[in-house]
């Protein structure tokens, strides 16, 4: 546009956009009111970033003294973390996550210790460990209060919006966590970086300003090094291409690393008037011996051509191939509307009824419950063992992890029971049989066991597609 | 504070100013947003573009001037404006920025493009210098984007009228950018 081509400066285009008279009427009369919570958050958005660009400005008026001491300073703090390999860490916050979710990965052999904590208005931040490959950055840290931590109070991706890797923000990720007592929380977090084909040391600096409504200072800085995992790692460079409905997506590469499987793909929509930012699809990975990889997380950016990765579970070696079934979500319209996807910290919470089977558990096994056309569960056991309850099911069907992960008790009341792990699958020999623990349940006060029949998603078996790692 | 102070406060730097133009100006900043965002489901990039309004006219309040127009026409310029650059961005592929009148960058050598780089200030001075209705009619089109018709619509003139303005000011500029060339040289 004109402004672009002859380097007008934004100020300049500002002083004559002065000359603008608005046409009322060219506007859409009705409809299009900001809600109260919008506004709101539009205005917590803006006050973030005038702190942070205030601290900024403080930075650069500082005198040429100011500096030198500001660098020296900075490379007393700047640490480099202890590298892990071969001593694993003991309490690897990674690890644990990872077990919890029965991602098998390696985490404590590649984690780097980074220990390093501050501590302002009676809160103590510390990063525990960090880990790094070509396109995500992974910590583990804890918080600490010397009061008690309020569960609603949590924001933790507002914990690292400021931080930054080799000078440039993070591309979005999430993270998760849990107390260990009312006054301490532990968490993982996961972002991607954009990625420098020169530096294979990431430069971390995290600036947390605002706790809980508590503003501080709690800044961090130290260099990850992606060496190791990266060494560790086999990239298969594919060309897979796979028609689906409404996209034509190309599989760019599979990445095996020691913690995860990440399949990276580009694609275009057939028709731009279907883009939709929510993503419509996920995808049901297996390895050459028909074994579901458990799904850890996707991502994509773009809205024309469009680029993403799905991540998956570290594969059990090197398998010669990946298959994979695209599974299309189809969410009610009035979610698919109400979800607020792209640079939003926080989704809005969104409830709705997928149709589901349920069964009292009325101590006869085996139980079936039926999951449509996906195929079924089936419990073979419950147990209360050593003050818990254990579940000992089998899913039958196309996706048989996909489907086990949709068993849920409910009590007398409908009310759900939350299950004590995420993790589902015990035996690797029998990978269709899972297990999932309960706090201990009374069996006799009216237990439900409930499924869902997966009506809200489609398996598109006939855009299977399979990937040769070779 | 109030609509006749909210502007001396941003400018002091006052953060209640800031929620003033959030809480009295948001519906038209979003409606102008949507007019040029596509329809379907861009919430995000919508709420995105808000934000990065705001902050503009946050950081930018110095360039409104109260003698040649009103805030309300200024920060829905702004809102359309940043909407178009939000478009760009979400779709690199579109035609938007290929305008079928001629473009102005097309009728300059890159020879001359480096003098205006040099000379800031004397093309936007050249582009203040055009006629009232010539300059709206300028910045409607090649900063804001609007269609032709549109731009009529809102003179109540025929199209044809805007096609000559738009010309006869690309001339002028030209002849601004040749002389500041000249001088340069």
């Amino acid at each position: 546009m004109f402004d672009k081509n002859l380097l007008l400066e934004e100020k300049d285009i500002l002083k004559l956009l002065n000359y603008f008279r608005l046409d009322q009427e060219g506007l859409n009369p009705a409809g299009d009111e900001v809600s109260e919570w919008q506004r709101e958050r539009i205005k917590k958005t803006l006050k973030r970033k005038i702190r942070s660009t205030r601290s900024f400005k403080i930075l650069r008026f500082g005198s040429i003294a100011a500096v030198v001491l500001l660098a020296a300073a900075i490379a007393l703090e700047t640490t480099s973390p202890v590298w892990a390999r071969n001593i694993p860490l003991v309490n690897s916050v990674l690890q644990m996550f990872s077990d919890k979710f029965g991602y098998r990965g390696d985490y404590a052999a590649y984690s780097q210790l980074v220990d390093k904590s501050v501590t302002d208005h009676g809160i103590t931040v510390t990063i525990n460990e960090a880990l790094a490959d070509d396109t995500k950055i992974i910590l583990g840290y804890t918080l600490k209060s010397d009061r008690k931590i309020e569960a609603d109070d949590l924001s933790l991706a507002d914990l690292f919006e400021a931080t930054k890797v080799n000078g440039s923000p993070l591309n979005g990720g999430g993270a998760t966590g849990e107390f260990t007592d009312d006054f301490t929380y532990v968490g993982r977090c996961e972002f991607k970086y954009d990625p420098s084909l020169f530096f294979n040391k990431l430069k971390v600096d995290i600036n947390v300003k605002e706790l809980w409504g508590v503003e501080g200072n709690w800044d961090f800085a130290f260099t990850v090094s992606k060496d190791e995992l990266i060494d560790n790692s086999k990239v298969f460079n594919t060309k897979v291409k796979v028609d689906l409905p409404d996209q034509v997506i190309t599989i760019d590469k599979v990445v095996l690393s020691p913690i995860d499987t990440t399949i990276f793909y580009s694609g275009v929509y057939k028709d731009q008037a279907t883009v939709n930012m929510i993503p419509h699809y996920t995808w049901i990975a297996f390895d050459n011996q028909g074994v579901e990889l458990v799904p850890k997380g996707s991502s994509q950016h773009g809205i024309g051509p469009f680029t993403g990765s799905m991540q998956f579970e570290k594969t059990k070696g090197i398998p010669p191939c990946l298959t994979v079934i695209p599974c299309l979500q189809i969410l009610p319209e009035e979610v698919k509307l109400g979800m607020k996807p792209g640079n939003q910290k926080t989704r809005v919470a969104q409830t709705t009824e997928i149709p589901s089977e349920s069964r009292v558990l009325d101590g006869k096994f085996p139980l079936e419950l039926p999951q449509g056309k996906i195929g079924k569960l089936i419990i073979r056991e419950i147990a209360n063992e050593k003050g818990e309850t254990i579940i000992r099911y089998t899913a039958a069907g196309k996706a048989p992890y996909h489907q086990g992960k949709a068993l849920y008790i409910k009590d007398a009341a409908g009310e759900s029971v939350a299950a004590k792990n995420y993790d589902i699958r015990r035996d690797a020999a029998h990978p269709q049989e899972f297990t999932k623990v309960f706090p201990l349940l009374d069996l006799s006060k009216g237990y439900t066991a409930c499924t869902s029949r997966f009506e809200d998603e489609e398996l598109l078996e006939n855009s299977q597609f399979t990937i040769e790692l070779k | 504070m109030d609509n006749l102070n909210f502007i001396a406060n941003i400018k002091k730097k006052n953060k209640r100013a800031l929620e003033f133009v959030v809480d009295h100006y948001s519906n038209l900043v979003c409606k102008v947003i949507r007019s040029v965002l596509p329809a379907n489901n861009c919430e995000a990039m919508i709420e995105e573009c808000m934000n990065d309004v705001f902050w503009l006219v946050w950081c930018n309040i110095d360039s409104f001037d109260e003698t040649k127009g009103d805030f309300k026409s200024w920060i829905a310029a702004i809102s359309k404006y940043k909407a178009i650059d939000c478009r760009r961005k979400l779709n690199k592929q579109s035609q938007w920025v290929s305008f079928s009148d001629g473009n102005m960058y097309e009728k300059i050598s890159t020879e001359e493009i480096v003098v205006t780089k040099e000379n800031r200030k004397e093309l936007v001075k050249a582009i203040n210098d055009l006629k009232d209705e010539d300059r709206e009619i300028f910045i409607r089109r090649y900063f804001l984007g609007e269609g032709i018709e549109n731009i009529a619509r809102a003179f109540s003139v025929d199209r044809n009228v805007v096609d000559k303005r738009l010309s006869r000011g690309r001339q002028y500029l030209k002849e601004k950018l040749v002389f500041l060339k000249g001088e340069m040289l």
